[in-house]
């Protein structure tokens, strides 16, 4: 369950419409306003869902861009959402590549 | 995760970027003057933290790296380091993943008929070393800008101290040779004189056929967040795509293939023909240059008439005829570079250095800023970014070139192999200064029979690169090996690959954290780390495998394996003075390693003034960038070269000073160069221009990113881009397959309409990511003849639709 630190670059007019669009989704806790940034932790389900999570955020009206200040996961997700590549290839004992 | 957890977990996160948000807000951009050490550690419990650099692209972001029970387990932008002010980007903060791919090659594999048979270390070192020594002349050692600055340095003292062959190359041919033949023709001297700080107090950023929002997202941001601050910063985008960069640009200069240099001279003729040129600059600090004949890198002397001559042909009317770019356009570039009160940091990758005219558009560029003035100042800079993480460390400061010797020495200088010699201890006929292959030619060479002039080329040890997938021209300059019985091909890789497809023999490696490293990023910082988690089964570091195979040639007999006092080139000590056996394995850690190379190798970096400070101060530091200078027993990095107020070396009251000018009067050259055409354009058979590159999600071939499940499922194959007019003309709808071919080969794809990015009416694009749709099938070899980097960027194609 990926937890992520996040920072907005945000156009500050659109702000308030932001907030209330990040408050509505449960995934999203928002921080104050400081300056242009806009801090937000996002909790989602997996990896899988904290990238699209990422697109949505910035899909979002009034989102410059988004920066990461970090990302943690359970140590045991590491090894579940890092598979080998399945390719065209096959090589040694006829294993694909 | 229990609730308490989370919740923990989402407070810390809140709390790290608020401070992180405060930290931006208070330094204005700049790092300095903020509690940084204030941003809390990512809480995860009995994790120990350390630092690296981002294992990725040039930009040289520094993460802390968690380690719990011999993992990865956590990164976080380090809010210690410069360059990135504790902030990653997609792929940054998914590093630590790409060691954990379930397919590493963790032993020895020896192909045996079709297939492959794991093997011991001492067998694969003992084949390696059996089949240099038989022929070292045709042996060859194909690295990359991916190979830490210790490894790049053992594989070039092996081949050049060692065995007295040039034949080493580094895939930054294929990358940014360009940027140097630029840099070398114009300033003398390899690497940008700015600096990341520039991107703070410009206030103008031009990309040139450059998309620093997906392939240097930090950088970028760091321009982006100045805008957020009310700051007025003008973005000009000029390319042939429209691209996430463009969509934060005020201005989008749509140009023609190869338009670049007829931009670049166009700008200048205007700046010449208002006289709104900087002439108090130009005659301190330029001399003129023009092409010899034969064309010459450093080329003739050339007088400011001839240079002005050179331009009248670029009007406004015709720079549109050959760029597409409007007048209007033009004379906007040259007002703002006419206005000596604003500064501007012009920025490119591959746009300008994959490129057939690569050298004569770099050195237009920097020609541009030199012409203007906006030269020397901080935000006024002309800078090329890099793709790798240590192409300037590696590949140019270590100079793994076919002509290079390190600290920017060329073998086919005797005063430049008499230093190394000095420095290696060997005798002084020992470094042949006979020039190497580049790359395009090594595996031309490799890969063609004796009967098309090949052959010259028969075994190549490849380490941290991919050239199955990169090489362009794949039939000719890769895939023809399958054909050649009597080529053997080494691979030291993480993952099998595209390249591995076709080795003889695989040797595991241990990648990034699984061994100790340095790095130098694109604006001559160089960084260290040291290993914190073992390498998976039998695998091992590459710079140990050299090593290791050296030794094994020592064995042998190969008297090039000694030095001058019949000392192995690699002996190594410990700090008692006793000699470590660091070619075996179980001994390789009982020393530092990378200190004793790195310590031996600074000693070059003295002669073209690249200081380096000793191994231990990097341990310190989250990099420094070179000239690093001792004062009053402090070790200074050196922000900005060639400046008084920055550089140590530039003469007092010189203000400005090119100490390696071509001319040796401390100036800057200042090229004419013609618009010339490029060598393959569409007609009628090949009617599209092909251009690739790549996407935030993945790192140029792959081989990591598409082993990382958010980001391979967030882009998970290649594409063709269109636009949507040429699609509507073919009747090709989103998503139709299609063949993209032409005269070298073909592959197929989706096409992607109005997607991430959307090329000019005319252009295609392609990225080369994806292993299972290799456009390098596809693109030319053909390359600049002086930095001899293919152009990867325009090619003819013809797009067939085949069907949903």
């Amino acid at each position: 369950m990926p937890v992520s630190s996040i920072l907005l670059t945000v156009d500050p007019t659109a702000e308030p419409a932001l907030r209330r669009a990040l408050t509505a989704d449960a995934r999203t806790t928002v921080g104050e306003l400081i300056g242009a940034r806009l801090p937000v932790a996002l909790e989602t389900v997996d990896r899988d869902a904290d990238h699209a999570a990422w697109e949505w955020l910035r899909s979002l009206g009034g989102v410059i861009w988004i920066d990461l200040v970090w990302i943690t996961i359970d140590p045991d997700d590491a090894e579940k959402y890092t598979p080998g590549r399945k390719g065209r290839r096959k090589s040694f004992d006829g294993a694909e590549l | 995760m229990s609730v308490d957890r989370r919740d923990f977990l989402k407070t810390s996160a809140l709390a790290a970027a608020t401070i992180a948000a405060h930290r931006v807000l208070a330094d204005g951009g700049d790092a300095r003057g903020a509690p940084v050490e204030a941003v809390p550690e990512v809480p995860v419990d009995g994790v120990k933290w350390d630092k690296a650099p981002c294992r990725f692209c040039g930009t040289g972001c520094h993460v802390r790296v968690g380690v719990d029970k011999g993992r990865v387990v956590a990164i976080q932008g380090d809010p210690l380091a410069d360059v990135n002010k504790g902030l990653l980007c997609v792929k940054g903060y998914h590093v630590g993943l790409a060691l954990y791919g379930k397919d590493r090659l963790t032993q020895p594999l020896l192909r045996k008929g079709s297939g492959f048979v794991p093997i011991s270390w001492d067998e694969a070192i003992d084949i390696v070393a059996k089949r240099i020594n038989a022929d070292p002349a045709t042996f060859a050692i194909y690295g990359s800008g991916q190979w830490t600055i210790p490894e790049g340095y053992a594989a070039q003292k092996l081949m050049k101290g060692g065995l007295g062959v040039n034949n080493i190359e580094p895939n930054a041919r294929l990358c940014m040779a360009s940027a140097v033949t630029g840099y070398l023709s114009v300033y003398g001297v390899d690497e940008p004189a700015g600096c990341y700080e520039d991107l703070d107090v410009a206030d103008v950023v031009i990309n040139w056929g450059n998309n620093p929002a997906e392939m240097h997202p930090i950088l970028f941001s760091r321009v982006v967040d100045r805008r957020s601050k009310g700051q007025k910063v003008t973005m000009i985008d000029i390319g042939t795509r429209r691209t996430r960069t463009t969509e934060h640009s005020q201005h989008y200069l749509e140009m023609k293939p190869q338009g670049d240099l007829a931009i670049a001279n166009g700008v200048m003729h205007l700046l010449l023909k208002r006289g709104t040129w900087d002439k108090s600059f130009v005659a301190k600090h330029i001399a003129f240059r023009k092409n010899s004949e034969p064309s010459t890198l450093f080329g003739e002397v050339a007088t400011f008439e001839e240079f002005q001559k050179g331009l009248d042909f670029f009007t406004p009317e015709k720079v549109q005829e050959l760029s597409g770019i409007a007048p209007a356009d033009i004379a906007m570039l040259a007002d703002l570079f006419g206005n000596p009160d604003i500064r501007i940091t012009s920025l490119w990758c591959m746009g300008m250095n994959q490129h057939t005219r690569g050298t004569a558009i770099n050195s237009l560029v920097h020609g541009l800023h030199l012409l203007s003035g906006h030269f020397g100042r901080p935000g006024d800079a002309p800078t090329s970014l890099t793709g790798q993480p240590s192409a300037c460390g590696t590949a140019r400061e270590v100079g793994t070139f076919g002509h290079g010797l390190p600290g920017g020495l060329r073998v086919d200088k005797d005063d430049a192999r008499e230093k190394a010699s000095k420095i290696w201890n060997i005798p002084g006929d020992r470094i042949s200064p006979i020039v190497g292959p580049h790359t395009v030619e090594m595996w031309r060479q490799f890969c063609s029979p004796e009967s098309e002039n090949g052959g010259k080329i028969k075994t190549i040890w490849v380490q941290v690169t991919n050239p199955g997938q990169t090489m362009p021209n794949l039939n000719a300059l890769f895939n023809r090996k399958a054909e050649l019985k009597d080529r053997f091909l080494i691979v030291s890789d993480v993952y099998p690959t595209a390249t591995t497809a076709l080795a003889d023999l695989i040797l595991p490696s241990a990648m990034w954290v699984e061994k100790n490293g340095m790095f130098g990023n694109s604006e001559r910082r160089t960084q260290q780390w040291f290993k914190m988690v073992e390498p998976p089964g039998e695998a091992r570091d590459d710079c140990w495998q050299i090593i290791a195979v050296a030794h094994r040639l020592k064995e042998l007999g190969h008297p090039g394996m000694l030095d001058l006092d019949g000392k192995f080139i690699f002996e190594t000590k410990n700090k008692a003075g006793a000699d470590v056996p660091i070619w075996k394995w179980e001994s390789y850690y009982d020393v530092n390693v990378d200190e004793r190379l790195f310590n031996e190798y600074r000693l070059f970096s003295r002669f073209k003034h690249k200081d380096l400070a000793p191994y231990e101060v990097y341990t310190k530091t989250r990099g420094l960038r070179w000239p690093v200078v001792e004062r009053d027993g402090k070790w200074e990095e050196v922000p900005w070269r060639f400046s008084e107020f920055s550089d140590p070396y530039v003469t007092k009251g010189a203000g400005i000073e090119f100490y390696h000018s071509v001319t040796k009067d401390g100036k800057a050259q200042l090229w004419s160069h013609p618009y010339t055409a490029p060598p393959e354009m569409p007609d009628a058979e090949y009617p599209f221009w092909l251009c690739t590159g790549r996407v935030v999600e993945h790192w140029h071939s792959g081989t990591m990113t598409m082993r990382i499940a958010p980001l391979r499922n967030a882009m998970p194959g290649a594409y063709v881009e269109m636009n949507s007019a040429d699609a509507r003309r073919l009747g090709i709808s989103n998503g139709d397959r299609v063949e993209v071919g032409s005269r070298r080969g073909t592959m197929e794809a989706r096409v992607w309409l109005e997607g991430r990015g959307v090329p000019a009416l005319g252009n295609v694009f392609v990225p080369f990511f994806d292993e299972t749709k290799l456009i390098n099938l596809v693109t030319l070899e053909a390359h600049d003849p002086h930095s001899k980097q293919p152009d990867y960027k325009k090619c003819a194609v013809r797009i067939t639709r085949l069907g949903r």
